[in-house]
């Protein structure tokens, strides 16, 4: 099994292993160890855990605080929670400002860590939940960027996901290809060709999932999600799949 | 036990002992296994740190080693790596002290790992 492939873990990143195994036994909930600031970026993409535990200061040279913007803007809905050892820690404004939801003072102590790990996840969940889109059979989560429906559930690429945030939000209407770009990419240049390559695995992760969504092209215009009733046989998981989903 | 009282935090144990459940083996047997895996590399470390006199590195050793011990509940080494690692910030530790610091710190650390030993 791939580590990412877990459907539940955290991620501590402290250069003493004891932190991470003291938070995995305390969250009930395992724990990825990381002990450097690389270690982590390199692979952060491949992970999306509940909640990340993060030492301030990292080994002789590193500072937890930079990372602490790449991994918000990676893990929107994580709650990022510092690891300090002194309170009155110059940093931990910092820290917040960067992005930070609560901290942890060490030594670590046990109850101080489910009490916190409990309260930033619920919290964070509550506004995942909120940033939900639905369209048809489909619900697109867009905090952990998964495409859910009666047929499955995939994982979409960040420009997947704001490519078809904007379409459940425009339903009804046809959006010309160049604001798709531009919600999707920002201000860079996109070639047309990286464009439909993007729209055919969009495409083809909607097939994976539903059986009442697509994307249709309006000939010279944009495109436009269509949404049909579903057919008798699937009301029922419909239903439930909705109900699961609010 | 009251021998222990000193140089181990009973409260930290028992939080770290109340995390132990059926199957699992034992966190705090754990805990000391990566503190011995760990420190005895930092001690040394944190000595060529003084003897060439490295205050960042210095410093930065000592924290992980407050750290490191803490979370076993050695608190007598722990408060030492404190205080050092305070008294090299500000400057106010010449190298002669920092020295017998350095020994201090490794005595407490054979303290408490015998100390560790007692309750595992």
């Amino acid at each position: 099994m791939q580590r990412n492939d877990l459907e539940h873990y955290t991620i501590t990143v402290d250069d003493d292993p004891m932190v991470c195994r003291i938070i995995e036994r305390a969250t009930g909930v395992r724990s990825l160890g990381f002990q450097s600031s690389g270690e982590i970026q390199a692979i952060a993409r491949q992970y999306e855990p509940l909640a990340v535990f993060l030492d301030i200061h990292l080994g002789l040279d590193e500072s937890g605080l930079e990372l602490i913007p790449i991994l918000r803007s990676q893990w929107p809905y994580a709650p990022i929670i510092v690891v300090t050892s002194d309170p009155d820690d110059e940093c931990l404004d910092e820290a917040f400002k960067q992005g930070a939801n609560d901290f942890l003072l060490k030594p670590v102590r046990p109850r101080e860590v489910q009490a916190r790990f409990r309260t930033r996840l619920a919290e964070l969940q509550e506004r995942a939940a909120r940033a939900a889109l639905i369209a048809g059979d489909v619900r697109l989560d867009t905090a952990h960027r998964v495409v859910t429906g009666p047929l499955g559930r995939q994982f979409l690429a960040p420009v997947e996901t704001l490519m078809l945030s904007q379409l459940i939000k425009s339903k009804g209407t046809v959006v010309p290809k160049e604001v798709l770009k531009r919600e999707a990419w920002g201000p860079i240049h996109v070639s047309d060709n990286a464009f439909y390559r993007k729209l055919f695995e969009l495409r083809r992760a909607l097939e994976g999932v539903s059986q009442t969504v697509k994307i249709q092209s309006i000939y010279g215009t944009g495109l436009s999600l269509d949404v049909r009733t579903p057919p008798d046989s699937v009301l029922g998981s419909l239903v439930s799949h909705t109900a699961m989903g609010t | 036990m009251n021998a222990l009282q000193g140089v181990i935090d009973m409260r930290l144990i028992e939080g770290i002992r109340s995390l132990n459940a059926d199957g699992q083996p034992d966190l705090l047997a754990e805990l000391v296994g990566i503190l011995k895996d760990t420190t005895p590399a930092i001690l040394d470390a944190l000595e060529s740190a003084v003897e060439s006199g490295d205050e960042r590195v210095t410093q930065r050793l000592a924290h992980r080693l407050k750290g490191g011990s803490g979370n076993v509940g050695a608190r007598r080494m722990a408060r030492l790596c404190s205080d050092f690692e305070q008294a090299v910030k500000e400057g106010s530790a010449d190298a002669a002290s920092q020295k017998r610091t350095v020994e201090a710190i490794r005595q407490a650390y054979g303290e408490a790992l015998l100390a560790l030993d007692q309750l595992i």
